[in-house]
């Protein structure tokens, strides 16, 4: 979140009562009554005269500054200065396998071509969408009469495009000054934008222009174009200074730009697509059968600003290279609208260490096919990694691993200073700690920090007096009924040490033997049992942990049957330092609900009102 | 701006010249109100004046003219610039952050250099630092043997590979390890890292009557030579991952051997049990003097000693504690062709011969 800024009073009182203490202090106003009405409402005036101008002052000095503004034309503006390309909406799209079946027709052609800008529909969440292809696909008869289209590298896998066509036409003017062509819309995907420039509003004679940064050298003739977001929220199409920053349309000149008007996220998920309209072929309309190789995702709204806000600085950091891990999250996170978040890390602070390599986690969306991740890894590497980063270095992904803690939450409860129930308040709590993961945590590098969640816990209600947080990890295992398996588990933090009393590691119940199980370990000793509910010892030995590495080991670990819905086990440990749980690498701190509490305590505050 | 012939080298405060702090009051008041309300003139200026006063929005406009100028802007003013062009950090972690911030887009562009490392060391901690390619060290077939006492080592999966850097530097590495990785360290290298010891030992040869406080409440009196000088020495060892539990097994009291860690050897001090002794009586506590600081060791107490031995031994301590080290060669007593190791401070020296 951006901070601002605050370089003068801005409460109206106080400039009043501030000005009313200079005034006062000279010695020609000595003996004024500033409270008498007549300047009191000569006050009054110019102190709202201050007040205005001093909001006028701060905006104006908050904008200034990219970690203070808070427009986001400042905040995108602020970005371009430091080179840095503010994402517009992206459209979704889908990898689709074409066919055209012509089995049995006489002189069938040796090759069919679907045309550019063929249509597909999708119907997600009860709304259809419009995908198209933006190229030119040919196919071959195979022999048979079934064609497959592919791309120009041989892939069956044809790319389509949500969006509906839009095209906005200028004229170029007589200005002298540089001229900015506004397109008036502001759910463009500027990726899709095809620039043509005609020699006049009548002919049929165009110039194609390309995308700045994909030009190579640029001089006065080059024909390149840039969009760029107007503080309007429209977006803007530039074109060169016609002296050394590439051509400039001539006065006359017609500019045509065809952009796809995208629907952002709302067109991802859409797995079945259906051509719109029959391929024809000598006369004749024959169905484009369609098969989803891929389903549609990278469908974004334009970036956010506290994103802008976040991603600028370190793409500038990078200029444009892939070096320190910094830079592969910012380039990630900038070109991947499909991916929530990201974590990078070194091969050499990787675990087991793989020196040469860099380490990346991706965060997708919940629901995100394994197609999809694939592709966004693939697409990682292929356009960036393989081309920026240090020769030779390895870019290695891993999956997010989500520890999640169980907090119960004790409070100390005065019915007397508040208008909520106990219950309430208990449950009240319970749903700041779930909103308080929400906002702060479920993302990497996010740290745990007990105390901070009880201060915020003890500034909810007067009427909580004091709290308690009592702290657990845990990982979890997908044993398969029946089968002796082995399970390595590595926590982010310490476990804490052997205790007579308490169990570090315990697990959720099981059915192992015909009885009702847990894991835990042996009291005082790191030794892991498989222990029934009346304290039984089933199994003396399953594994051990090791409290300083964090680690659980469960070796030879089988179980009849789960119990409860789910198909895993919890493995739950008491943190070393239950204070601080900081994820490493890939880990990702949630809140299991189901293992998390808030319990109140009643203490009332008014000794007439005690119990005795 | 030239003053008395010099042009100014003092910060140029007529960059910009503009000044809206102006009150306009008795200007802009017809004459006739001027004549009858003075009074009402005085407030308004009253106002204006205290408008202008620190704190006050007259100050904020007057600061939105230079307030993106990097030499006038104020420093909090300035730590928001560094948000946007340096990763966040600090203006205050540099010593002159006017400067710093200027260099910001070069040092980037060439991140993960040899200049953008040494850069980073000079930025952020004033220092100057050495950058050492462990993958020269590695051995290869045919080219030169493996040991402490040679140059190569065996790949060992960690500093000795291909992707290493190691920086020895005089800071540890818990105080540079983070900015470093954000900063300049190519995502999968091993980083490794040696600190450079650099003090002034009181490598005080006393007199027993001469009294050097070398720790607050310790009096010290040294009673093994009869010199007194004072030197600045230098030591040079590893550091990350040295094996602490090495310490103990070397007394640090004998130079006949190689010191593994001179790091440890600096770690355990002048004070470590053994090396001392307490005479409570004269609350006076002795230190016993490391023989390396003395080259009047005998050499015959350690036949196997080779002139290897002694130009690995000293090849990184050419100075040690203020006594330079050499070997040239020279003809000893007997006229014999021979090697001479010597070691001087000042008019203080001391040599061996290895005849040839």
């Amino acid at each position: 979140m951006a901070t601002t800024v605050k370089s003068t009073d801005l409460d109206f009182q106080n400039i009043k009562a501030g000005l009313k203490n200079y005034l006062r202090s000279k010695s020609e106003f000595a003996d004024y009554d500033f409270d008498a009405s007549g300047l009191n409402n000569i006050l009054d005036v110019l102190a709202y005269n201050t007040h205005i101008n001093g909001l006028t002052a701060n905006f104006a000095l908050n904008e200034a500054f990219l970690p203070t503004a808070q427009l986001r034309s400042s905040v995108v503006s602020h970005a371009e200065t430091l080179g840095y390309q503010v994402r517009s909406r992206t459209t979704a799209s889908a990898l689709v396998n074409l066919t055209v079946n012509l089995a049995g027709v006489i002189g069938r052609p040796a090759q069919i071509q679907l045309p550019v800008g063929w249509q597909f529909t999708s119907s997600i969440d009860g709304i259809s969408y419009t995908f198209r292809t933006l190229e030119t696909y040919f196919a071959r008869d195979n022999g048979s009469g079934l064609y497959e289209f592919k791309t120009t590298t041989g892939s069956i896998d044809i790319p389509i495009y949500e969006g509906v066509e839009k095209t906005k036409t200028f004229l170029v003017g007589e200005a002298d000054e540089r001229q900015v062509f506004v397109i008036p819309d502001n759910t463009i995907d500027t990726s899709t934008a095809d620039v043509l420039v005609y020699d006049t509003a009548s002919s049929t004679n165009y110039v194609t222009y390309t995308r700045l940064s994909e030009a190579v050298t640029i001089d006065a003739n080059s024909t390149v174009y840039s969009i760029r977001e107007a503080p309007n929220g429209f977006y803007e199409l530039n074109f060169g200074d016609g002296v050394s920053f590439g051509k400039k349309p001539d006065a006359g000149n017609k500019v045509v730009v065809t952009y796809l008007s995208s629907s952002g996220p709302d067109a991802n998920s859409g797995d079945t697509f259906t051509s719109n309209s029959n391929l024809t072929v000598g006369g004749i309309g024959y169905t484009v059968s369609t098969a989803t190789s891929n389903e549609s995702t990278g469908g974004a709204l334009r970036q956010s600003i506290e994103s802008v806000r976040q991603l600028a600085p370190i793409a500038y950091a990078s200029q444009q290279r892939l070096v320190t891990s910094a830079d592969y999250k910012a380039t990630i996170l900038s070109n991947f609208s499909q991916v929530n978040d990201c974590n990078v890390w070194s091969g050499d602070q990787n675990v087991p260490i793989d020196y040469g390599a860099v380490y990346v986690c991706l965060n997708f969306p919940a629901g995100t096919s394994q197609a999809t991740k694939d592709l966004v890894k693939a697409n990682i590497v292929t356009n960036f990694t393989d081309n920026l980063s240090v020769v030779s270095m390895t870019t290695k992904f891993t999956d997010p691993t989500d520890v999640f803690l169980e907090l119960n939450t004790q409070f100390d409860f005065d019915p007397a200073l508040s208008g909520f129930t106990l219950a309430g308040t208990e449950t009240g709590v319970f749903n700041y700690v779930t909103n308080y993961f929400n906002t702060n945590l479920n993302t990497f590098n996010a740290i745990f920090r007990r105390s901070n969640l009880l201060t915020e816990i003890d500034a909810l209600d007067q009427a909580i007096l004091s709290s308690r947080i009592d702290v657990k990890a845990q990982l979890r295992i997908e044993p398969t009924v029946g089968v002796v398996d082995n399970f390595e588990l590595s926590f982010p933090m310490k476990i804490a040490s052997p205790d007579d009393e308490i169990y570090s590691v315990s697990s959720s119940i099981f059915e192992y033997n015909g009885a009702v199980c847990q894991i835990k370990n042996k009291l005082n000793d790191t030794r892991l049992q498989i222990i029934d509910i009346d304290g039984n010892v089933l199994l003396d030995n399953v594994g051990e942990y090791k409290p300083l590495d964090g680690e659980v080991n469960i070796i030879g670990f089988t179980l009849d049957a789960f119990i409860g819905g789910n198909q895993f086990i919890k493995i739950s440990v008491v943190p070393d330092n239950p204070s601080v749980i900081r994820p490493l690498r890939n880990y990702v701190l949630r809140l299991d609900t189901s293992e998390s509490s808030a319990t109140a305590t009643i203490d009332r505050q008014t000794s007439s009102l005690q119990v005795t | 701006m030239a003053h008395n012939g010099f042009d100014q080298t003092l910060r140029e405060f007529g960059r910009i010249g503009t000044n809206v702090r102006k009150s306009l009051v008795d200007e802009v008041l017809p004459e006739h109100f001027r004549i009858d309300y003075p009074n009402l003139v005085t407030f308004l200026e009253a106002y204006y004046e205290h408008l202008d006063s620190a704190d006050n929005f007259g100050g904020v406009i007057h600061e939105l003219q230079t307030v993106r100028d990097i030499e006038d802007t104020k420093l909090e003013y300035l730590n928001l610039m560094f948000g946007e062009v340096a990763l966040g950090v600090s203006q205050a972690t540099f010593t002159f952050p006017r400067e710093a911030i200027r260099n910001f887009g070069n040092f980037f562009r060439v991140k993960g250099s040899e200049y953008s490392i040494e850069g980073f060391f000079r930025a952020f901690f004033q220092e100057n630092i050495e950058i050492i390619h462990p993958k020269d060290r590695l051995l290869r077939v045919g080219i030169g043997t493996i040991g402490d006492e040679e140059r190569y080592r065996i790949q060992d999966g960690a500093l000795y590979q291909i992707f290493s850097t190691l920086i020895r530097s005089p800071i540890p590495l818990s105080d540079w390890e983070e900015l470093y990785r954000n900063f300049v360290h190519p995502s999968g290298f091993y980083l490794g890292a040696e600190v450079v010891i650099e003090g002034l030992p009181q490598v005080t040869i006393g007199t027993a009557e001469s009294v050097v406080d070398l720790r607050a409440n310790i009096t010290n009196i040294y009673q093994t030579a009869s010199l007194g000088v004072e030197a600045q020495g230098e030591v040079v060892g590893a550091v990350t991952s040295a094996p602490l539990t090495l310490a103990p097994l070397y007394d640090g009291l004998d130079s006949d051997q190689i010191n593994p860690d001179a790091l440890l050897y600096m770690q355990n001090g002048y004070v470590q049990t053994g090396y001392t002794s307490f005479n409570g009586a004269q609350n006076l506590v002795t230190f016993r003097m490391r023989d390396r600081y003395s080259v009047y060791r005998n050499i015959n107490d350690y036949p196997g000693l080779t002139i290897a031995d002694v130009e690995q031994y000293y090849s990184s301590l050419y100075e040690w504690a203020g006594f330079y080290q050499s070997m040239d060669d020279y003809a000893d007593s007997a006229n014999a062709s021979a090697i001479r190791f010597s070691s001087t401070l000042d008019d203080y020296s001391a040599a061996v011969y290895f005849r040839k």
